[in-house]
């Protein structure tokens, strides 16, 4: 009598117990299901708007080449070739579609650019205008935001696209149909912003 | 037997999570130099005068006070081969420069070995001071200096150049007498103490209270023991945020059921400062401010 009561006690105990952690751990696993989602979500939210960051520097760098061309024709007639070329790099940013056409266009724009800065070393009045040196800085400060704009999306997407492949976010990642993004691979002759120098 | 090894798996897991709270700050890549005490001066070229140096803390202290914004000088021997952009930029990120929610931080940096400095703007500098505008402050104060290696002398006027457009931008007087106060970002991390100590200590109290109860005591074992586990495992899967107060829950459980209360003096003695960010006592530190890399560099 007494055995069996211990027996049924132990019993009970034990059947509680394994009653309540499975609950537990059931909670544990729904909220970091939940907190998995979550964090998909987040990161490629941020993925968003990183590339968004970009374009909106593209776009302010496209917007300060008319005051860059207007500031040297207001010195010169003489160069009109490199001019006609920014202009039309400029226009082929505007038109791009995707981001990655964008940063291309972007490229090419740069490439021009610094091409009419080895010309401006001949123009002493240009290279120390006032509106010329702000112009100047207002352009490679958008550079190098784009630069930076560019590694911090290319961050946010290797986190996101780690997130997606791992064990067991890629469960959650596969129901919810997260799929990859693309990196901006970055043009190594773009990377060098000007600096301006006084040192003659 | 079992229940040894639970015992036993409870406490390294309490040690596995208290190292990870106290640890977790330095899982950010820091590769540029650790920031001085008193933050705003980090003269690692060795250039700046006391008197300039006290300048620029003082009156950093009234501005942060004031209005969140920061505006820190650093100066190198070298740039070690990279890019004044990208190290001024990492530096920023780094250091956390301006308040978090106004990014009005401003770096100023020198290498005098390259010949070459820059300002860097946060993402809310950039609205009053411009890149344009950050060149000319180079163009007209600092470079003549610089020219004739007066480092201290243009660092000075340049800094005093910067502090003039946040007082405008801010309409204020940056006086050595103003009181300091707590800034938005160290009330936040406040407050976030707070919770966490109150979710710990309830806690705490609850698992005290239930171990009592065998079944109860066990049951929640196992809880603390899968929820530390969870908070510590996923942590980069579920977000920092809820991997905390798993790791608050999961820490709590397991200590209210297996310490007594003398050693809990001491282990509840960490937990104050686990989750604010590093407010260490007399100097000052960034307010987490971001930059989006803005500004302007020169070479002389």
């Amino acid at each position: 009598m007494k055995l069996t009561n211990q027996i049924k006690k132990g019993a009970i105990s034990t059947a509680a117990i394994i009653l309540i952690a499975i609950i537990g751990i059931v909670a544990i696993l729904g909220l970091s299901a939940v907190g998995t989602y979550n964090g998909l979500v987040t990161s490629r939210e941020a993925v968003t708007t990183e590339a968004a960051n970009i374009d909106t520097y593209l776009q302010r760098r496209a917007d300060l080449i008319p005051n860059l061309v207007n500031t040297v024709k207001g010195f010169t007639n003489h160069e009109n070739e490199i001019i006609d070329k920014i202009t039309s790099a400029r226009e082929n940013l505007l038109k791009a579609n995707t981001t990655e056409e964008k940063l291309a266009a972007n490229n090419e724009l740069t490439k021009d650019l610094n091409a009419l800065m080895v010309i401006v070393e001949n123009y002493p009045d240009i290279k120390s205008s006032e509106n010329f040196i702000a112009l100047q800085d207002e352009l490679s400060g958008t550079e190098n935001r784009i630069a930076t704009a560019r590694k911090d999306y290319n961050e946010a997407a290797k986190s996101y696209n780690t997130k997606l492949q791992s064990f067991p976010t890629n469960i959650i990642a596969g129901m919810f149909n997260f799929e990859k993004v693309d990196y901006f691979e970055a043009d190594e002759s773009s990377k060098d912003v000007p600096v301006v120098d006084f040192s003659n | 037997m079992l229940k040894k090894s639970i015992r036993i798996v409870a406490i390294s897991l309490l040690a596995l999570g208290a190292s990870f709270l106290h640890f977790s700050n330095i899982f950010a890549t820091k590769s540029y130099p650790a920031q001085s005490q008193e933050f705003y001066v980090n003269d690692l070229a060795n250039v700046i005068n006391d008197d300039t140096e006290q300048y620029i803390i003082d009156t950093n202290k009234a501005l942060a006070a004031q209005t969140g914004g920061q505006v820190v000088v650093m100066t190198v021997e070298s740039l070690d081969g990279e890019a004044i952009e990208d190290y001024a930029h990492g530096v920023f990120e780094q250091y956390g420069i301006g308040s978090s929610d106004k990014n009005n931080g401003t770096l100023i940096l020198l290498s005098v070995g390259d010949r070459q400095s820059r300002i860097e703007l946060g993402r809310g500098t950039e609205g009053f001071i411009t890149d344009a505008g950050s060149g000319r402050i180079q163009d007209n104060f600092m470079i003549p200096d610089f020219k004739e290696n007066n480092w201290n002398d243009g660092l000075r006027k340049g800094y005093d150049a910067i502090l003039a457009y946040y007082e405008k931008e801010y309409e204020t007087d940056i006086s050595e007498s103003a009181v300091e106060e707590l800034t938005d970002s160290d009330r936040t991390s406040t407050y976030e103490s707070i919770l966490f100590f109150g979710l710990f200590t309830l806690c705490f109290m609850s698992a005290k209270f239930f171990k009592r109860i065998k079944i109860a005591k066990t049951a929640l074992s196992i809880l603390g023991i899968s929820s530390t586990a969870v908070g510590l495992m996923l942590s980069n899967v579920i977000g920092t945020t809820v991997a905390t107060y798993l790791l608050t829950i999961g820490l709590g459980l397991l200590m209210g059921i297996f310490f007594e209360f003398g050693f809990i003096g001491s282990s509840s003695g960490y937990h104050g400062g686990g989750w604010s960010s590093g407010g260490s006592g007399g100097g000052s530190h960034g307010g987490g401010g971001h930059s989006s890399g803005g500004g302007s560099s020169r070479s002389f």
